[in-house]
């Protein structure tokens, strides 16, 4: 996205150029049908160029930014769906980027490396991943889903999580090269 | 610069980070890692990074073969649009007292409430939960209701925008809670209302908006 002072049609193309198999994947993942995906990601993405070429886009990573609206909106349909109360979602926030945070070491994240990382979590860390973060399911709703105890969730998210980092480098890498 | 941990930083906040990152830290723990997080730059950033290599995780998939032109049809049509000012504060005085004069003269009480009728509402959608809503009522008259939406971090605030098309944003009024309304004023047809997250006032806004709308003529 440039920083010009006008939305042009040129950024939303060469914010859907950048981004759209990501986001239609993603949404996808969560929803399960490509119309509801679809729908999803055009108002993300109409969102992010109605407002984001205002901002300088060195101050934080355009993908991560638009992944997290798509994921946030995609839930709030899945939930929408289940009929529950959207207000539930606030355990679901992502901070914005903020102008200290290196975003280049964001934008180094290898989508690739990223699903071999989830897929070689020992299954029982996968599945509990999945369902919090592509199901939007709270610690409670997972073991109630699992029939396993809360303890036991817990602790396999955090080793599950603890485990992708490692896989992708995350902390030592991107980090230090910031 | 490599981001410094702050003085209480502990691996059990970068644990909460990914935590945060999967969107299921609650109660007491989330309010204990936004604080921290606040102030601490190497927590935001394990955010984020985990945040993105969890949506990576999602294999990549094309849309339907007209999915873009839709996109950018749509997008044709919001720039076409044509801005319509609407601001009740705009109106010079001797419009306002003809206004006002009329208003309480001819139809006394009722006129008022009809100026106070809604007439159109924008929901506002993006990165965070809860609800934000721009009502503007048939003066011309707007506000922003924001219900449910969590409060920002500690040492941060919200701040709203109108971003009148082909224009700067203009602030328009900050709160420190996720439950709020902001009256605002110089919406016109066509202008973005958005709402950043900041660490004080600030006359342009220096993050990406959590939740924005276009306000429709």
């Amino acid at each position: 996205m440039t920083t010009a002072d006008s939305p042009k049609l040129a950024d939303l193309e060469e914010l859907y150029d950048a981004h759209h198999r990501q986001a239609i994947g993603l949404a996808y993942r969560i929803l399960g049908d490509l119309g509801d995906a679809e729908e999803v990601v055009q108002e993300v993405f109409l969102s992010a160029w109605r407002t984001g070429h205002q901002y300088d886009p060195s101050r934080g990573s355009g993908r991560a930014w638009i992944l997290s609206m798509v994921r946030n909106r995609s839930i709030d349909v899945l939930r929408a769906r289940r009929r529950r109360p959207v207000q539930q979602l606030a355990e679901g926030v992502d901070p914005p980027d903020s102008a200290d945070v290196p975003s280049q070491a964001a934008s180094n994240v290898d989508a690739a490396a990223a699903r071999d990382a989830l897929n070689a979590l020992p299954p029982e860390q996968k599945r509990v991943i999945e369902l919090a973060y592509f199901s939007g399911l709270s610690h409670t709703e997972i073991a109630s889903q699992l029939e396993t105890p809360i303890g036991t969730v817990k602790g396999r998210i955090r080793l599950g999580l603890d485990r992708l980092r490692v896989a992708m480098g995350v902390p030592q890498d991107a980090l230090s090269a910031s | 610069m490599p981001p410094t941990p702050v003085d209480d930083h502990t691996e059990e906040f970068e644990q909460l980070a990914g935590l945060q990152a999967l969107g299921i830290l609650e109660g007491e723990e989330l309010e204990r890692f936004e604080q921290h997080a606040a102030q601490c730059a190497r927590c935001r950033l394990m955010v984020q990074l985990d945040a993105e290599a969890l949506a990576l995780a999602a294999p990549e998939m094309d849309p339907s073969p007209d999915f873009k032109a839709r996109l950018m049809q749509r997008a044709e049509q919001e720039l076409r649009v044509q801005p319509k000012i609407v601001p009740f504060r705009r109106r010079t005085p001797w419009q306002s007292l003809i206004a006002a004069v009329l208003v309480l003269g001819i139809v006394g009480a009722g006129g008022y409430a009809y100026e106070n009728q809604v007439v159109a509402s924008y929901a506002l959608s993006g990165s965070v939960s809860g609800s934000a809503v721009v009502q503007v009522r048939r003066s011309g008259a707007a506000e922003l209701q924001m219900s449910g939406v969590p409060n920002p971090p500690s040492g941060f605030l919200y701040e709203a925008w109108v971003i009148p098309p082909g224009a700067a944003p203009i602030a328009a009024g900050t709160t420190p809670q996720g439950n709020a309304t902001l009256s605002l004023d110089r919406v016109t047809g066509g202008a973005t209302v958005a709402i950043t997250q900041e660490r004080t006032r600030v006359d342009a806004p220096t993050s990406p908006p959590i939740l924005a709308a276009v306000v429709q003529g």
